[in-house]
C-alpha cells in the first residue's frame, strides 16, 4: 500500500511488537543558492510527521534541514495486532502535506 | 622459460630463444607473445552452471538453497558468515529502491514525439517482460551478439524509440534496467550454457576471465570469491562465492551514488564488476563489452536454478550478530 509519497512496510513480530519502515519521497533540500545564477533558492523540507496507530497519535517527528532526500524511517512499535491501521502524515515548510493509512496484515 | 625444459625444441622456438639469449636490443613482438603467460587461479574445472555447483566450493550450500534453508539456519543459531554470506540479501527487500523503479516505470511509459514508449510494445506495465530478466544475458540473433539488460535497453531504445541518450551507465537506462529486472523478481534463473552456441561460448570465456590472474595484484576475481577469502572479512566487505548473487542484480547501492547522479544508486551486474575490478587494481572493463558480457554470462549461469530478488537489500544491517 501506499499513496503518492508515502510507503511504508509493516511486519508483525511477536508479542505485538511491529517493525514499520517507512520511505517518503520528498527533495529535502536545504536553503542554498543557485551557484549558476546566484539567485537564493529556498528550503523545502518536511517539518513535522505524525504517526498515529488506530487514530491515537504514537509517534510526532519535528524535522530541519539536516535530513536527507528521501527520507526512510524505521521504528518498532508496541501493541500491535493484525487489522490495526497505521497513519502517516507530513507537513513541509511550504505547506504542502501528505497522509496515508495502511493496514497492519 | 619452461620451453627450455621441453625434450623436442621447434627450430622457431629456438631462434626466438636465440634472439632473447643475445642480445637485448632484439626482443620482437614475437619474443613477448611467447613468453606471455596466462596464470589461472586454480577451480576452474571445479565449477558447474548451476548454483548447486557451490558443493564444490563451499560447505554451506545446503544452509541457504532457499528460504526454508536460510530460516533452518538461522534458527540453528548460525551467523552470518557461517552461511556464505548468503542470508541477508534474501531476507530483506530494499525499500529504498521502490523509488527507483517507480521513477524506472516512469520512463518506460514515457513517451517520444511520436507518442511510442516501451509499453507500446512491451505491454502497460512491463506486462510482456515479466520474467524476461530471469533469461538475461542472451544471444541476440539480429545483432548477432549476446547482450546483457543494459545494452538491449541501449539498442532498443535508439533504434524503436529514436531514445539517443539511453545509453549503458546513463540514468534512464539504470533505472529501466531497475524496473525491467523487478517484473523478474521470484522467476528462477535460466541460461542455457549446455548446448553449443555463443552462449555457451560466453560462459567458458567468462569463466576463463573470471579465475585469470591479472592487474597490480595479479589477483582473479576468484582470489576473493572462492574459498578461503569467502567467509571472511575482506577490506569491510564480506566476500563470498560467485553462485546465486547474480541473481540479486541489478541492485539499489546505498549509499553510493553513480557518479554525477542525484539518486539512482543503480548498481548493475556490470558495474558490480567494475567496482570489484578497481579495487583490485585491475582495468576496469567497458559496460556492455564483450569480455564484461561474458564474465556476466558466466556469473548468471551460476546462478541457474535461483530465483531472482529484485529489490534486494545490498548490506545487512542487522547487527545482532556482533552481539553474540
Amino acid at each position: 500500500m501506499s499513496t503518492s509519497t508515502i510507503k511504508a512496510r509493516i511486519q508483525l513480530g511477536d508479542h505485538g511488537v511491529a517493525t514499520v519502515r517507512t520511505l517518503i519521497a520528498h527533495p529535502m533540500l536545504i536553503d542554498r543558492t543557485d551557484p549558476k545564477t546566484g539567485a537564493r533558492l529556498p528550503a523545502h523540507f518536511i517539518e513535522d510527521v505524525e504517526i498515529t496507530l488506530n487514530g491515537i497519535p504514537a509517534i510526532s517527528l519535528e524535522w530541519g534541514q539536516a535530513v536527507s532526500t528521501n527520507p526512510l524511517v524505521a521504528f518498532e512499535l508496541h501493541g500491535v495486532k493484525r487489522g490495526d491501521v497505521l497513519g502517516i502524515r507530513w507537513k513541509d515548510n511550504q505547506g504542502k502535506t501528505d497522509a496515508g493509512e495502511f493496514p497492519v496484515v | 622459460m619452461q620451453r627450455f625444459n621441453q625434450s623436442v625444441i621447434n627450430p622457431a622456438e629456438f631462434v626466438a630463444a636465440l634472439l632473447i639469449a643475445g642480445s637485448v636490443t632484439h626482443a620482437s613482438a614475437t619474443d613477448i607473445a611467447e613468453t606471455t603467460q596466462h596464470d589461472y587461479w586454480p577451480g576452474r574445472d571445479k565449477t558447474i552452471p548451476h548454483v548447486s555447483g557451490d558443493t564444490n566450493f563451499s560447505d554451506t550450500y545446503q544452509d541457504w538453497k532457499d528460504a526454508a534453508a536460510i530460516a533452518a539456519a538461522r534458527a540453528a543459531g548460525k551467523a552470518s558468515h557461517e552461511v556464505n554470506f548468503k542470508d541477508f540479501r534474501w531476507l530483506v527487500k530494499s525499500l529504498d529502491a521502490e523509488l527507483v523503479i517507480d521513477e524506472g516505470r516512469e520512463v518506460f511509459h514515457r513517451q517520444n514525439a511520436n507518442g511510442q514508449s516501451c509499453a507500446s510494445c512491451h505491454g502497460e506495465n512491463g506486462e510482456k517482460l515479466k520474467g524476461a530478466y530471469a533469461n538475461l544475458p542472451k544471444f541476440n540473433e539480429r545483432l548477432g551478439r549476446v547482450v546483457v539488460g543494459p545494452s538491449q535497453i541501449e539498442v532498443c531504445a535508439s533504434e524503436r524509440l529514436g531514445q539517443q541518450d539511453w545509453r549503458v551507465d546513463t540514468r534512464a537506462n539504470s533505472v529501466l534496467d531497475m524496473y525491467v529486472a523487478s517484473l523478474s523478481d521470484g522467476h528462477v534463473v535460466d541460461i542455457d550454457v549446455g548446448t553449443d552456441g555463443p552462449l555457451k561460448t560466453a560462459y567458458l570465456k567468462g569463466r576463463d576471465l573470471f579465475f585469470k590472474r591479472t592487474g597490480q595484484f595479479h589477483y582473479a576475481c576468484a582470489s576473493c570469491h572462492t574459498p578461503p577469502t569467502v567467509g571472511n572479512y575482506l577490506r569491510g566487505q564480506r566476500p563470498t562465492t560467485f553462485f546465486g548473487d547474480a541473481s540479486q542484480y541489478p541492485i539499489y547501492h546505498f549509499p553510493y551514488a553513480l557518479p554525477g547522479d542525484d539518486l539512482a544508486h543503480v548498481f548493475t551486474l556490470q558495474h558490480q564488476i567494475r567496482s570489484c575490478q578497481q579495487l583490485s587494481r585491475m582495468h576496469q572493463g567497458t559496460e556492455g563489452s564483450p569480455s564484461m558480457t561474458a564474465i556476466e554470462v558466466f556469473l548468471k549461469a551460476s546462478a541457474n536454478g535461483y530465483p531472482m530478488s529484485i529489490p534486494t537489500q545490498q548490506y545487512n544491517l542487522d547487527t545482532d550478530y556482533l552481539e553474540q
